[in-house]
């Protein structure tokens, strides 16, 4: 017994024999027969977040993408007007488990014209957002904007993100004027304004993520790498986010 | 060369350990990502020399949008001092008191006002001239829908006309 707990590789390779079990166990299960009551069945416990947008009537899951439905009522986007944009996150994860989670939202926003616009400004682009929701600042760019959920979201449950959409009127502002020029000659008293934002598409990425409420703290850490302190270890309020309140 | 042995033996049983650990820190996570585009059209606006006659010392105007967004338009008259202008009841315009005739209405691209219909009263003998200046603004909404125009970005042209008593 003492040379086999000398030799190094002995224990290395039954510790390897006890893994390689362990992992093949169960393809070894033997077929029993066994009464429903004898029978507990086990589902494995996930989580599960989901982006809908409002489409009509009704939201709608966004897999497929945006459609902006209420620009879309007009010809055109017009500036400066507000938009009824609804956008919301749900909480879809598997009834049985009833599991809540935390759910922070990462926005993106920029201007996109054969690739990304990065001389635009994409402040210019105004999203609203619902009551209940912590935008951090440290992580917050003029492009992306990190939101955090305050309260845990019940499974089943639904949370307003976004409210409305709006493009800042600044970008008329940003013209340059020339004369109007008709088969290589100028037209007398007729002058045209290009806009530099002209043809440019608005560009919103909505990122959901979600992690168990469980363990609080330390989940929020593993799964966004960020320190939180909650009212509760389990399930309770976010109270800080980066060691600043969110109150 | 005890020692060496027992940290070998450490080493192992750590390895071992740690590799049956690492499934039980993980934590139940989600993400879903969805995006999308919306194009901006905000064109170029453009108004070109404005349709205008006189009849019977009546002038006629009508300005046309042909950008490619939506419009307010003023105009305005420039005349000599013995002359006076005033406005004729015309459907959609109204005097704004600063020398400006306004349109009320929006124009869209491809559109054209109602007449602007001004009186031209003279005491001259002889002809003279009236410059009517045309300007228009990009329409600006705010929040709720209403809208404005951006005359600090307007775009103008005009014409001079002779207009003959005689």
């Amino acid at each position: 017994m003492k040379k086999l707990i000398k030799n190094p590789l002995i224990i290395l390779a039954f510790g390897l024999i006890v893994i390689a079990a362990g992992s093949v166990g169960a393809a070894r299960a033997a077929i029993v027969y066994q009464t429903a009551a004898e029978r507990v069945n086990f589902s494995t416990a996930t989580i599960s977040v989901d982006v809908q947008e409002m489409v009509g009537d009704e939201y709608v899951s966004a897999d497929d993408g945006l459609v902006f439905d209420s620009v879309k009522q007009d010809e055109t986007i017009k500036i400066g007007k507000k938009y009824d944009e609804r956008v919301r996150v749900v909480n879809n994860s598997n009834n049985e488990t009833g599991y809540s989670e935390y759910v922070r939202v990462v926005v993106r926003k920029s201007w996109f014209k054969d690739g990304k616009s990065t001389n635009l400004n994409p402040e210019l682009i105004e999203l609203e957002t619902a009551e209940g929701w912590y935008l951090n600042p440290d992580e917050t760019t003029t492009e992306q904007e990190v939101y955090y959920m305050t309260s845990p979201l019940a499974c089943g449950n639904a949370a307003e993100f976004i409210t409305g959409l709006k493009i800042n009127n600044e970008v008329t502002t940003f013209v340059e004027t020339k004369p109007a020029i008709e088969n290589g000659t100028e037209l007398k008293g007729t002058i045209v304004n290009e806009y530099l934002y002209n043809g440019e598409e608005v560009y919103i990425q909505i990122q959901a993520d979600a992690v168990q409420t469980h363990n609080s703290e330390d989940a929020i850490y593993a799964a966004w790498g960020i320190k939180a302190t909650c009212s509760a270890p389990d399930d309770g309020n976010i109270l800080t986010i980066g060691g600043k309140s969110v109150q | 060369m005890k020692t060496k042995w027992l940290i070998l033996v450490a080493a192992a049983l750590v390895l071992v350990s740690g590799t049956a650990v690492k499934p039980a820190i993980a934590y139940f996570t989600d993400t879903i990502s969805t995006e999308g585009k919306i194009e901006l059209k905000l064109g170029d606006s453009e108004i070109p020399p404005m349709e205008d006659k006189v009849e019977n010392m009546i002038k006629k105007i009508s300005i046309s949008n042909t950008g490619d967004y939506e419009l307010l338009v003023r105009a305005k008259a420039l005349y000599p001092d013995n002359c006076t202008v005033t406005l004729v009841d015309s459907e959609g315009w109204s005097d704004g008191g600063d020398g400006y005739y306004y349109y009320s209405d929006i124009v869209s691209p491809g559109e054209k006002t109602n007449q602007l219909l001004l009186q031209i009263n003279s005491e001259a003998e002889e002809s003279f001239n009236v410059i009517i200046v045309q300007e228009g603004a990009k329409v600006i909404y705010d929040e709720d829908g209403s809208y404005t125009g951006d005359w600090d970005a307007k775009i103008s042209s005009q014409i001079d006309e002779k207009v003959d008593r005689r």
